[in-house]
């Protein structure tokens, strides 16, 4: 079973520190639900456990069944088997989604071990049609020209494939109509079981109705200001966010967040 | 001669460095040092050129004849400096497909000017792999003569160490309803240079045409260098037209989203630089030939 631990946790991006001590454990077996305003850190949280360059860690650790992950690369933790579901996947033109699967599966093989091709293509066709996933998918490119409920779908079809044990799902509610989600919200409750801790990170309750969570973390300005069960859920879906800066006296908590985007005009090329 | 054996072994290969027999499928003549091919109006066999520095003519000119249809492949190999003028003709309604494949056995200096001249009707795919070391200039003039003439041209140039390939593609659509897609792809390494002019030309007057560039660079070190100055000069309201230039090191986030799904930094990579050179790779017939490509291409993109 497996454990992530945060400790006292602080992160920043850019220079500018947006984790302030995060403390949080997951094993698995639990399903977590962060939940918080936007632009307050949720999606940073998500990133720094799966170790994205842009964002540093100022003190703090990370903890991978008791092991300090704060220097592993990327792909270790993943072949470790911790999974992102990210909120914006990336486009990778070229690189067909089978051919991105299939490598990513078999990089997680033993060395002694060779994909078992003809099992891993039937696995992949059942998980793509229980997602509803159309069927000239593995031949597209990586999530290029995908809607953002394919995109979305394409991340859970990727955690299915590659079994994580520890799996961060950031908004993959977004994006998604009423069906898509329900979709979804079975498939990944599907995945539930003692060998999956899960953390959802989520703005609406409505992707919780689907998957429930035993958790509910408030993350409020890079804080985790209060944990409880499900009740959590339907108090900020009737009364949102406000109630809470007034029982915590935090003020002016959802002045209009900073945009930001990832990557920079020359390192990101818009015209493909 | 001496030639690699990879020439040797490509699909019916004719040389254009050897007295060409009589039984080649095509005709050919020698004028003031010029020579002139003329291709069949189609053949069952693949045909395969190969142009080496050895060849002695100035100026090759390859003729497709009206309404042909065909698909051939041409090999350029280059173990000395060379200069050279190749004109290709096509003929009204000739549908041609070229495969074209630039190889060096080690750094030499080429120049090459060309006039691609597409009638009226006819079609043009041309595929260009340059993987050459060296210094090598192209000037291609892509010249669109009649109604409906159109041209799909795709090129991948991969360069490194102390290459510098510089490329200008003029292409002049010269009658109506004339089409022009042009794709370059680029993968520049160690210190190497690669530079695209791309002009597009559409004339008063020659309505209905559509004019496309797309380029897409990827710079895999700190010191590699990618150019691209794509331009468009139209003097006519109805037509379309359109370019783009996306140039750049390996997108961090890109890189990011493989390496979390356990893939490792150079299987990341060589997934990514697929997409820039599987178009072309997989043009190609399988054989001998595409075994070398495909050595040349891994050598240039580790640097070696
Ligand atoms: N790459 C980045 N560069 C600069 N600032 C960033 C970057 N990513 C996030 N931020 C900032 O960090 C804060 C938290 O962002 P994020 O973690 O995305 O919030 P959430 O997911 O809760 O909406 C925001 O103020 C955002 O503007
Ligand atoms: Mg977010």
């Amino acid at each position: 079973m497996a454990i992530l631990e945060m400790k006292n946790l602080v992160v920043s991006v850019e220079g500018n520190t947006i984790l302030h001590g995060i403390n949080l454990t997951v094993k698995g077996g639990e399903t977590h639900a962060i939940m918080g305003p936007n632009g307050t850190g949720k999606s940073t949280l998500a990133q720094i456990v799966m170790g994205h360059p842009k964002y540093k860690i100022e003190s703090g650790e990370i903890l991978l069944d008791g092991e300090v992950m704060n220097e592993m690369p990327v792909d270790e933790r993943s072949r470790r088997g911790v999974f992102l579901g990210m909120q914006n996947p990336v486009e990778v033109p070229g690189v067909t989604n089978f051919d991105f699967v299939k490598t990513a599966v078999t990089a997680r093989l033993p060395k002694d071990k060779h994909l078992r091709i003809g099992k891993f293509i039937l696995e992949f066709e059942d998980s793509a049609k229980e997602l509803k996933m159309g069927s000239g998918l593995s031949h597209r490119f990586l999530n290029q020209g995908f809607s953002g409920g394919e995109k979305k779908r394409n991340e859970i079809l990727q955690m299915k494939l590659l079994k994580p044990s520890i799996a961060l799902l950031d908004e993959i509610d977004s994006g998604l109509d009423v069906d898509a989600l329900r979709i979804v919200g079975e498939n990944v409750t599907a995945l539930k079981s003692p060998n999956l801790g899960m953390i959802l990170i989520t703005h609406y309750q409505r992707l919780l109705d689907y998957i429930v969570p035993d958790y509910v973390h408030i993350m409020i300005k890079g804080q985790i200001v209060k944990t409880g069960g499900k009740e959590l859920i339907a108090k900020i879906d009737s009364d949102g966010y406000d109630w809470l800066k007034a029982e915590l006296g935090i003020d002016d908590f959802d002045e209009g967040p900073k945009q930001y985007s990832l990557g920079t005009c020359a390192t990101n090329p818009t015209t493909r | 001669m001496n030639n690699p054996t990879y020439l040797e072994q490509s699909l019916h290969p004719v040389f254009l460095d050897r007295p060409l027999e009589s039984n080649h499928h095509f005709s050919s003549k020698d004028k003031n040092g010029a020579l002139i091919i003329t291709f069949p109006k189609n053949s069952k066999e693949k045909i395969s050129l190969v142009i080496t520095s050895d060849v002695q003519f100035n100026q090759l000119e390859l003729v497709f004849p009206k309404d042909s249809y065909l698909s051939i492949n041409l090999l350029y190999h280059f173990r000395k400096n060379a200069s050279r003028d190749i004109k290709i003709l096509l003929h009204q309604g000739s549908n041609i497909k070229i495969t074209e494949t630039y190889l060096t056995s080690r750094n030499v200096k080429t120049n090459l000017n060309r006039i691609l001249e597409i009638d009226q009707n006819a079609h043009l795919l041309l595929s260009s792999g340059l993987f050459m070391d060296g210094e090598h200039t192209f000037k291609d003039e892509l010249l669109l003569k009649g109604e409906n003439a159109s041209i799909d041209f795709d090129t991948l140039t991969i360069s490194h160490h102390q290459d510098r390939f510089s490329t200008i593609q003029d292409i002049r659509h010269q009658a109506k309803n004339t089409v022009s897609n042009v794709h370059n792809l680029m993968v520049s390494n160690n210190h190497s240079t690669i530079e695209f002019y791309v002009n597009g030309y559409i004339a008063k007057g020659m309505s209905g045409s559509n004019c496309k560039q797309q380029n897409r660079g990827v710079i895999l070190s700190e010191t590699g260098i990618i150019r691209v100055d794509p331009k468009l000069f139209i003097d006519e309201y109805d037509v379309e037209a359109g370019h783009g230039a996306a140039i750049g090191q390996i997108n961090e986030d890109e890189m990011f989203y493989l390496l979390s799904r356990g893939l490792s930094e150079s299987e990341a990579k060589r997934l990514i630089l697929q997409g820039y050179t599987e178009p072309f790779v997989l043009s190609l017939d399988e054989g001998a030939l595409k075994k070398t490509i495909n050595q040349r291409i891994a050598r240039k993109v580790k640097g070696e």
